[in-house]
């Protein structure tokens, strides 16, 4: 084996060294040379290795091994229905006006960062609290923000709604169970329309049974008109054949009736046989406050998914009429009797209510004024006449005196306050007259109402000069929408003569800025829903309410019992919230006004007919 | 009443992961239209490396989850392939889990990205997709509204991962 040439490099000699010590002389024959390193030069030469293969003795015991699996995540998965698409109407072009679609507001230069537009606020859909279904709570989480889904590409919305609204129609979108008890003026109808719009887009629902009051039919069509030009909104209307076929139809996505007619058609329909909806709406639904009356029942047993709930005036006298809601709400049992406390604590869940000083702190004020009259000597005469035949009338009934005949007499004094049935004198016309000459001049609009349908006949005798116009139960319900039409256009009409019962719900009258009530109603709930037609979202001007009541008459006493009323139902629905102490009077109370004791059995009951029943009274 | 239509005009992905202090991680994805409108939404259940995941991947175990292993799952499960998949998160730029599908970031990516400002938001992408920017972001520009923010479906992905999670405040 020849030995292998080494690189030079490596071993070259050193050229000089320098011994840290004495050397030993070294023997010419054997010289070694000792470089500093300490390296011997004896390793010039190749180590003589001879290497042999040798196998291990034993294999390792353990061999490590990884391989990088992983196990396919399982998922989740959430489908959302296509969006239905309706066939919007063809445009009309008669109808003066344009829908145009909205688009979000661009933010003023202020607000711009960077030159990129601020993100303007946006109104998410949140899944209800009771709701436990993942798959439920993710579809309304995943939903786009409310202003994007009406931002004009896929839905066409007339106007911008306000922030406040936003926020109820993604709260009515996502309950199943819910009371809107926005104060009035607030748009209610118009959150409730969008949220409907939005559920069936999306497939949420197919079939809705809207239920308001007969007079508010054509209001509402006219919202959905507005709000909802695609959506098919069918009247329940026609021969009883022609209701039941539309009642059990499916294919109608919108069937919009009143609570007379519904009752009428579905009290002796067996439950199996009864139509099915995804959602029934009660519009002014204080219609069903009594729990035992018939419309409840029968609204109450209609198969449904979601029921919703419309009022100002959740309360109007005793809570109970809240839990009568609640029960058709389906958050309540049968029969059941929460008390204030479980009350609140529902309405916290199931109702959302929001006043106008809450949502719109810049909109005009209402300005209450009360006009105390002195009675003309005639009506005075009468008034006192009445008055004493009446309480000894009463007293000599004895035991046989009911609220009947103590109710009767009020309303006979009330009328007197009026006016003078013998003279025609009254202190009430003579200042509202007054008033009227100031605002018909001034170019204004104003509302007056009466609980009677013949003191507003008569009063639009005197009130000719000021282009007055008459809008009650008596007046045929084709007519009434070109009234309100003719008021709101033509100039020379200042005034509008309204009874409660017709009037006071559901109607847009925000271009009036004088509000007259020219007798006073049982229940504040009711003046302040009709002093709300006028003092509303869009009203530009303050409303100026004026109350007509005579001093030291019947008018005087109510006034001051329905005042000390008002705080009790603060309580249920949040202090401050003074438009909900909506309390009619009770028997005792009716009694006290005389002072007469009521008899037993009839303290706790309410007078006073419903609005609709007291518009054709008298 | 119509019938639906069937594939909007431009379909959006969007995909979010979320992570929890104790280290699991979740993904979703939000199918929408070019409206915003939701069609179907993916999401994962929460994967927990182990110890010895951790130590192995090293700092190639988040992309590797985020970018490969839940998106892939994620993908596979889609009734709807979107047309653009939107993300915020360089780790989850992936063009081999998308392929085809174009990914933009609102973040830039870690290497060889290429940006674009698109109605005043950065976008980013790899350089696997840098040649079919311009077409994409035409298609943006063609069938999103104006109005639209891109980033907003988002963070529906994550809140909705949140809900899933039991973390929803």
């Amino acid at each position: 084996m020849n030995e292998p040439v080494l690189p030079s490099l490596l071993f070259q000699p050193p050229r000089q060294l320098l011994l840290p010590g004495p050397v030993r002389p070294s023997r010419e024959d054997i010289k070694v040379e000792i470089p500093a390193t300490g390296m011997n030069s004896a390793l010039h030469r190749w180590s003589n290795l001879q290497v042999q293969e040798r196998k291990l003795i034993a294999r390792p015991g353990f061999v490590p091994a990884w391989k990088p699996y992983w196990q396919t995540p399982k998922t989740l998965q959430v489908a959302f229905p296509d969006l239905v698409d309706f066939r919007p109407p063809a445009p009309k072009e008669t109808d003066g006006e344009t829908l145009k679609s909205i688009r979000p507001q661009s933010a003023p230069p202020a607000a711009e960062d960077h030159g990129k537009p601020r993100p303007k606020k946006t109104t998410r859909i949140k899944p209800p609290e009771e709701m436990l279904s993942m798959e439920d709570r993710l579809f309304y989480i995943l939903q786009p923000p409310l202003e994007t889904w009406l931002a004009g590409q896929e839905l066409v919305m007339p106007f911008e709604p306000f922030a406040y609204q936003y926020e109820g129609i993604a709260w009515l979108f996502s309950q199943k169970s819910a009371l809107l008890a926005d104060e009035m003026g607030l748009g209610k109808t118009m959150q409730t329309i969008t949220a409907v719009r939005l559920l069936l887009r999306s497939g949420q629902i197919r079939r809705v049974l809207m239920v308001c009051p007969k007079p508010l039919i054509p209001n509402w069509q006219r919202e959905f008109r507005l709000w909802a030009e695609e959506l098919p909104v069918t009247t329940l209307e026609g021969d009883a054949a022609r209701r039941k076929m539309l009642l059990n139809m499916p294919t109608v996505p919108v069937l919009l009736t009143n609570y007379e007619v519904l009752v009428r058609d579905l009290q002796n329909v067996e439950k199996e046989d009864l139509p099915r909806f995804d959602l029934v709406v009660l519009d002014e639904s204080q219609r069903i406050k009594n729990r035992d009356s018939l419309t409840s029942q029968v609204i109450r047993r209609i198969p449904r998914v979601r029921s919703w709930s419309l009022t100002g005036t959740p309360i109007e006298n005793r809570p109970e009429e809240l839990a009568s809601i609640f029960e058709y709400l389906g958050v309540v049992p049968d029969r059941s009797t929460p008390d204030l406390r479980q009350l609140k604590r529902l309405a916290d869940v199931y109702i959302l209510r929001r006043t106008k000083d809450l949502v719109q702190p810049d909109m005009p004020p209402r300005l209450d004024r009360d006009a105390i009259l002195e009675l003309s000597p005639a009506q005075k005469s009468a008034y006192e006449i009445a008055e004493k035949e009446g309480v000894i009338q009463l007293n000599d009934m004895g035991d046989e005196i009911t609220i009947q005949h103590v109710f009767e007499l009020v309303m006979r004094l009330k009328q007197i306050t009026n006016c003078d049935p013998l003279t025609g004198e009254s202190v009430k016309l003579d200042r509202l007259i007054a008033d009227m000459e100031e605002i018909s001049a001034s170019g204004a609009k104003a509302i007056l109402f009466s609980q009677w349908t013949k003191t507003i006949d008569w009063l639009a005798e005197y009130t000719r000069p000021f282009g007055a116009l008459v809008y009650h139960g008596g007046v045929p319900t084709k007519k009434r929408e070109p009234i309100l039409k003719q008021f709101k256009e033509d100039p020379n009409s200042h005034l509008l003569l309204m009874s409660y019962g017709t009037g006071a719900v559901g109607l847009n009258l925000q271009f009036s800025q004088y509000v007259f009530l020219y007798d006073r109603w049982w229940n504040p709930a009711v003046e302040d829903q009709a002093i709300n037609r006028a003092h509303r979202i869009g009203v530009s001007n303050p409303v100026i309410v004026t109350r007509f009541i005579c001093k030291d008459t019947i008018e005087e006493r109510i006034d001051l019992v329905l005042r000390q009323k008002r705080e009790l139902f603060e309580k249920i629905l949040g202090e401050g919230d003074s438009s909900t102490a909506s309390l009619s009077m009770n028997a005792a109370e009716v009694f006290g006004l005389f002072d007469l004791k009521a008899r037993a059995g009839h303290g706790t009951r309410t007078i006073g007919p419903s609005p609709s029943d007291q518009t054709h009274a008298a | 009443m119509g019938q639906a239509r069937q594939r909007p005009e431009c379909v959006l992905g969007f995909y979010q992961t979320v992570q929890q202090p104790s280290g699991e991680i979740s993904g979703g994805i939000l199918i929408t239209s070019h409206l915003g409108r939701p069609i179907e939404f993916q999401c994962s259940l929460p994967i927990r490396p182990n110890p010895t995941q951790q130590t192995l991947y090293g700092s190639t175990l988040r992309p590797f989850l985020v970018g490969e292993l839940i998106a892939s799952a994620l993908r596979d499960r889609l009734d709807l392939k979107p047309d653009v998949l939107l993300v915020n998160d360089p780790d989850a730029i992936n063009p081999h889990t998308w392929e085809a599908t174009p990914i933009l970031c609102f973040q830039k990516p870690r290497a060889g990205a290429v940006e674009r400002t698109f109605r005043g938001d950065v976008l980013s992408t790899t350089a696997a997709y840098a040649a079919r920017l311009d077409e994409i972001l035409q298609l943006l520009e063609k069938h999103v509204p104006e109005t639209a923010d891109l980033k907003e479906p988002l963070g529906r992905v994550e809140q909705a991962l949140k809900e899933a999670l039991g973390q929803a405040a």
